[in-house]
């Protein structure tokens, strides 16, 4: 078997391991056959080509066509055969990645089955194949070869936040050793023709700059992965399910709006998702959607009866409507989500498309249309604010909503350390109302910290973790964690997810990526469903006013008023409430809440950001001192002393000359002034003594070495322009100084 | 002045006094002024000839006629209070002229040695290419042996015995040229080359009126030179400068532009002329550059460059200095 086959079949066969390690994101494992194929052909092109001595261009090229042609042909295939398809593949294809790309951000894995996906996928393992086998065949770098299917391993590895497991890694492991076994045995292929001792003498100097190159990038690329591996949110969301049914009227998967939520508050950019106008005070909460169902799994939707139509059934279990409707005009600028954003409770919306919607929940979700749709959509909506009276609340009891049977249930297995929590925290509380202010007033405690970092478990794991362990926690654990104590104590309760106020600016109100939040409902007889917000004040400003009880003893801050009623032009800067506070991490500082997880997180990562950078002056500093300390034999001192002024030169941006040290030491005296140059070319003297004399006889001038090594140092510095010093102190060249071999000129 | 034999058993006489390297560095230096009032901006030809006497070595001066070859051989022999002879070599010289003779005494009823022009300290060999083979065989082989054996009787050579041997470049018409293994017996070689034309200035005004070979008064004797001769034996050679010795040597064997590599003879010459080196400088250890400055003279007349070298018309001697360059000078003990 020829070199180029073996290194085309290994590459091949690593590639089409490395495809196992994307399983995890997708529950469609059929891109892995259409891959294989792909790979395969790529693969063969390689090896074909190159038995006939084709240029790397050449063999390049005709890869890249095979990927091209293969990624539309798939496209064709993928989609459902409309008649214009073969006329208008160019339009179909674009879109096809767009629907894949929404796909994989609206998704959170495993994803469901989608073309796009599949598409890209296929795509991008052909890409990688195409890197790999140009890196082994090509350029002749199988060191290198890992770096490709590393990029598919990364994916899942810090997209997700569980385990990737061992058999992803074994897989691009396994494939990476394939490479360089075939690459083994072709170097001994080499030795033993016996063409030339230049070859092998190439290939024995050629290994050390490629794993020395290698150890360069490698060691920081893994320091930056295991910090970005710490840094980075994962998508597993303790207390919540995926809740996914198909819909009364029709097979419609519901997503899981939770899934964004976290992603969505770790966006390292904020940006405007939504605007809006609205006639009555203040901002208002856009519910996005509500999930009922407590169990096991934490919080999840269940089965709903759509309903057509755009004006919708009676608030459920207001007594009276009031007659006073509040129309708020809703664009969303750049937000992907079956759910229409809406204030509680609509009324009736004019957003085109297809939209049902569910009498129990009042939510609105788009039947049809593909989510990207939901971009630039702009409606109208009528809504009535049902928010209560503070003092009526008080009197109330909890009702029976029509969906009793999934809202006010509680489940079974739920663990006794949190029925007992609940129960405790309401002892004192005689109405349902002062129940949930208790609770809310507990949550809202400094006891709890907000940070988007909590401890991770999902289900009623979770729910312990917040309230009983780490007590730290974002919207999610907040609203989940009141919701359910709500249920032990007797009100039926669901958790909202949507967004919170916003900013308001002169043309409305702005909505932001962050502003992302989850809240619990309560169902009061006459009340209907009565928003709480437990989450802290950092993030919310003050509880809505309804929601605090007077006599409350649990002594939440009892002045503010205004977070869910907030009156334009009261706002004083810094006015949390009013301008519609986001759940920025950054929002530290205003109170107990603060997210010391994230600060720490921030400063460690800055932390060791800076120790890489701050890492090559700390070594080149240290190996110094470690050389001009004077101690150990004179003649290691020498040696110590003569390198440092190596490295100080070769640092400077000089070249250290190949010679002996008369030569050397001739050669950089030049380079100095008079008196630097005497210290040179004594040093260079010491030197040739300590390494050629019989003994070492330095005649008293040891005294003087460190003296003339920071004489000759000084001289060496002085001439070297300000970017060089800067270099010579941030980057030392000299810890990239290959070891000098001897090679014929 | 002795006669400049002994008979073998007589050999083995010590020095008069132990030497130091100031003696070697002082001596040297009155040897070396001595002879630059007669070879003028020669300083590194004079250098070597000093190197390779005090490393008991041969010399072959090769150069065009008239550059001076045979007046640095005269002006060594002249510096030094020793017996000199000089022998021309002509393609009638037989070896018995140089050996010499055992001739019948008709007195004494005996055959009585008459020495022939090796027996000296300082032997002269003009032309050496002119002579026959045969005679540069018998020249070759005392070089050698420091011994003659005539009629079965050895006469040792007695030290120092140093010949310089003066040859024109082989292409000159009438000659004999110097077959490799005989090369090889000449620790180094010196090519003079034309004097620059402030050094051939000083020489017309210096020799135009006079002769300064005959005013030149010896400076030192052979005794001296003996004992500085076993002082440079004394000079330190670390064993990573052997191995650089052995490296450099080697990087000639291995060369693609030479068909013929440096003997180990020219190893150990190597080393022998790197110590009398680093003792001229005053040094009591050989450094790296010490041999790499004396490589080429003592690694160019032994090897033969490759057809291909030829060709492209590359001298024997930049390819010898490639390959020292070749060599990784050692960086520690």
């Amino acid at each position: 078997m020829r070199a180029s086959d073996r290194s085309a079949i290994a590459v091949t066969i690593s590639v089409m391991l490395a495809c196992f390690t994307v399983i995890p994101l997708t529950s469609d494992g059929s891109f892995i056959a259409l891959s294989w194929v792909l790979i395969i052909a790529i693969g063969a092109t390689s090896l074909g080509l190159r038995r006939i001595r084709l240029t790397n261009s050449a063999v390049l090229s005709a890869q890249i066509a095979i990927l091209l042609c293969y990624s539309l042909g798939l496209s064709l295939t993928l989609s459902s055969a409309t008649s214009d398809l073969t006329t208008r593949w160019f339009e179909h294809y674009p879109s096809l990645w767009a629907q894949g790309i929404e796909h994989m951000r609206t998704q959170a894995s495993p994803m469901e089955p989608d073309d796009g996906v599949k598409l890209i996928f296929v795509t991008v393992i052909g890409i990688i194949m195409i890197m790999t086998d140009l890196l082994v065949s090509g350029i002749g770098r199988p060191a290198w070869a890992i770096a490709p299917p590393a990029t598919l391993f990364l994916v899942p590895a810090l997209g997700l936040g569980t385990d990737t497991g061992v058999i992803s890694f074994c897989c691009i492991a396994v494939g990476y050793l394939a490479i360089l076994v075939a690459e083994g045995l072709n170097s001994t292929a080499r030795w033993t023709r016996g063409l030339s001792r230049d070859s092998a003498e190439g290939f024995g100097t050629a290994m050390p700059v490629v794993w020395r190159a290698a150890g360069y990038l490698a060691v920081p690329a893994i320091i930056a992965t295991i910090v970005l591996g710490f840094a980075l949110p994962t998508l597993s969301l303790p207390g919540f399910g995926f809740g996914n049914g198909p819909g009364g009227s029709g097979p419609l998967q519901l997503t899981d709006p939770t899934l964004d939520l976290r992603r969505n508050l770790n966006q390292p950019e904020d940006r405007d998702v939504i605007q809006y106008q609205t006639t009555g005070p203040g901002g208002v909460y856009l519910r996005l959607a509500s999930l009922p169902q407590l169990s096991a799994n934490g919080w999840s939707n269940v089965q709903i009866r759509l309903n057509n139509g755009q004006d919708l059934p009676a608030i459920p279990g207001l007594s009276s409507e009031p007659d006073e409707r509040r129309t708020t005009t809703i664009r969303v600028l750049d937000f992907g989500s079956q759910y229409l954003p809406l204030p509680y409770a609509p009324r009736t919306f004019d957003a085109p498309g297809d939209w049902r919607h569910d009498a129990n929940s009042l939510i609105v979700i788009s039947a049809g249309q593909r989510v990207q749709d939901m971009r630039r959509l702009a409606y109208t909506v009528e809504s009535v604010d049902t928010d209560p009276d503070s003092s009526d609340l008080n009197n109330a009891v909890a009702g029976t909503p029509a969906d009793a049977a999934v809202t006010a249930v509680t489940p079974p297995d739920l663990p006794d350390s949190l029925i007992q929590l609940a129960n405790r925290i309401t002892a004192d509380a005689d109405t349902p109302a002062a129940k949930a202010a208790a609770i809310q007033a507990y949550l809202r405690s400094s006891q709890f910290t907000y940070s988007t970092e909590p401890l991770p478990g999902s289900g009623y794991e979770a729910l312990q973790n917040f309230l009983l362990r780490d007590r730290r926690g974002y919207c999610e654990q907040f609203a989940s964690a009141m919701a359910m104590m709500a249920r032990v104590v007797g009100i039926p309760s669901r958790v909202s997810v949507g967004f919170l106020p916003g900013e308001q600016d002169q043309d409305g109100w702005r909505v932001s990526i962050r502003d992302m939040h989850a809240w619990p409902e309560l169902y009061f007889a006459n009340y209907g469903w009565v928003r709480f917000e437990p989450t802290p004040a950092s993030v919310t400003g003050s509880a809505p006013a309804w929601t605090i009880q007077t006599e409350d003893s649990a002594g939440s801050d009892p002045s503010a008023d205004a977070s869910s009623e907030p009156t334009a032009g009261e706002e004083s800067p810094g006015a949390v409430p009013s301008t519609g506070p986001t759940e920025q991490p950054t929002d530290l500082g205003q109170g107990a809440g603060v997210a010391w997880g994230r600060t720490l997180i921030t400063a460690g990562i800055a932390l060791v950001v800076l120790a890489i950078l701050a890492a090559p002056a700390t070594i080149r500093v240290r190996r110094r001192s470690g050389r001009l300390n004077g101690s150990g034999p004179a003649e290691e001192q020498v040696e110590a002393a003569w390198a440092e002024i190596r490295d100080t030169v070769v640092d400077y941006g000089g070249s250290w000359p190949e010679g002996s040290p008369r030569a050397i030491g001739r050669e950089v005296a030049d380079r100095l002034d008079a008196e630097d140059s005497e210290s040179m070319s004594r040093v260079a003297t010491l030197v040739e003594r300590s390494r050629y004399a019989r003994s070492f006889d330095h005649g008293g001038a040891m005294s003087e070495l460190p003296m003339m090594t920071s004489e000759i140092r000084r001289g060496v510095a002085a001439p070297a322009g300000w970017r060089y010093k800067l270099m010579a102190a941030l980057l030392p060249r000299s810890l990239f100084r290959r070891k000098q071999k001897a090679r014929p000129k | 002045m002795s006669l400049g034999y002994e008979k073998a058993a007589e050999i083995g006489r010590s020095p008069d006094r132990t030497y130091s390297l100031g003696d070697v560095v002082q001596v040297m230096g009155q040897v070396r002024q001595a002879m630059e009032n007669v070879i003028e901006g020669k300083r590194s030809s004079v250098d070597l000839a000093l190197v390779v006497l005090l490393a008991e070595g041969h010399l072959l001066v090769e150069d065009v006629p008239g550059v001076g070859k045979t007046m640095l051989a005269k002006a060594l022999g002249r510096s030094i209070a020793c017996s000199v002879r000089r022998v021309q070599f002509t393609p009638d010289l037989l070896p018995s002229d140089i050996t010499g003779v055992s001739v019948f005494n008709q007195e004494t009823r005996d055959f009585e040695f008459k020495p022939g022009g090796i027996f000296a300290n300082i032997v002269v060999g003009d032309e050496i290419n002119r002579a026959s083979p045969k005679t540069q065989s018998a020249l070759l082989e005392s070089m050698e042996e420091r011994q003659v054996s005539v009629d079965g009787t050895t006469y040792r050579l007695e030290p120092p015995f140093m010949v310089v041997a003066t040859q024109n470049p082989i292409e000159m018409e009438g000659t004999y040229p110097l077959p490799e293994a005989q090369r090889d017996r000449f620790m180094a070689r010196i090519q003079m080359g034309y004097p620059t034309p402030n050094s051939e200035l000083d020489m017309l005004e210096s020799h135009g009126s006079s002769d300064p070979l005959a005013a030149l008064q010896p400076v030192t004797d052979g005794s001296t030179i003996r004992g500085l001769i076993e002082a440079v034996k004394k000079v330190y050679v670390s064993p990573a400068v052997k191995h650089y010795i052995v490296q450099m040597v080697n990087a000639t064997r291995n060369s693609r532009d030479l068909r013929l590599g440096a003997s180990p003879r020219a190893t150990l010459q190597l080393l022998r002329a790197s110590r009398a080196f680093a003792a001229m400088s005053g040094r009591d250890y050989v450094t790296p550059d010490d041999v790499a400055a004396l490589g080429v003279s003592v690694l160019a007349h032994r090897v033969l460059p490759s057809t291909d070298a030829q060709l492209a018309r590359r001298t024997v001697t930049d390819v010898i200095a490639q390959a020292i360059q070749s060599v990784h000078i050692p960086d520690r003990r």
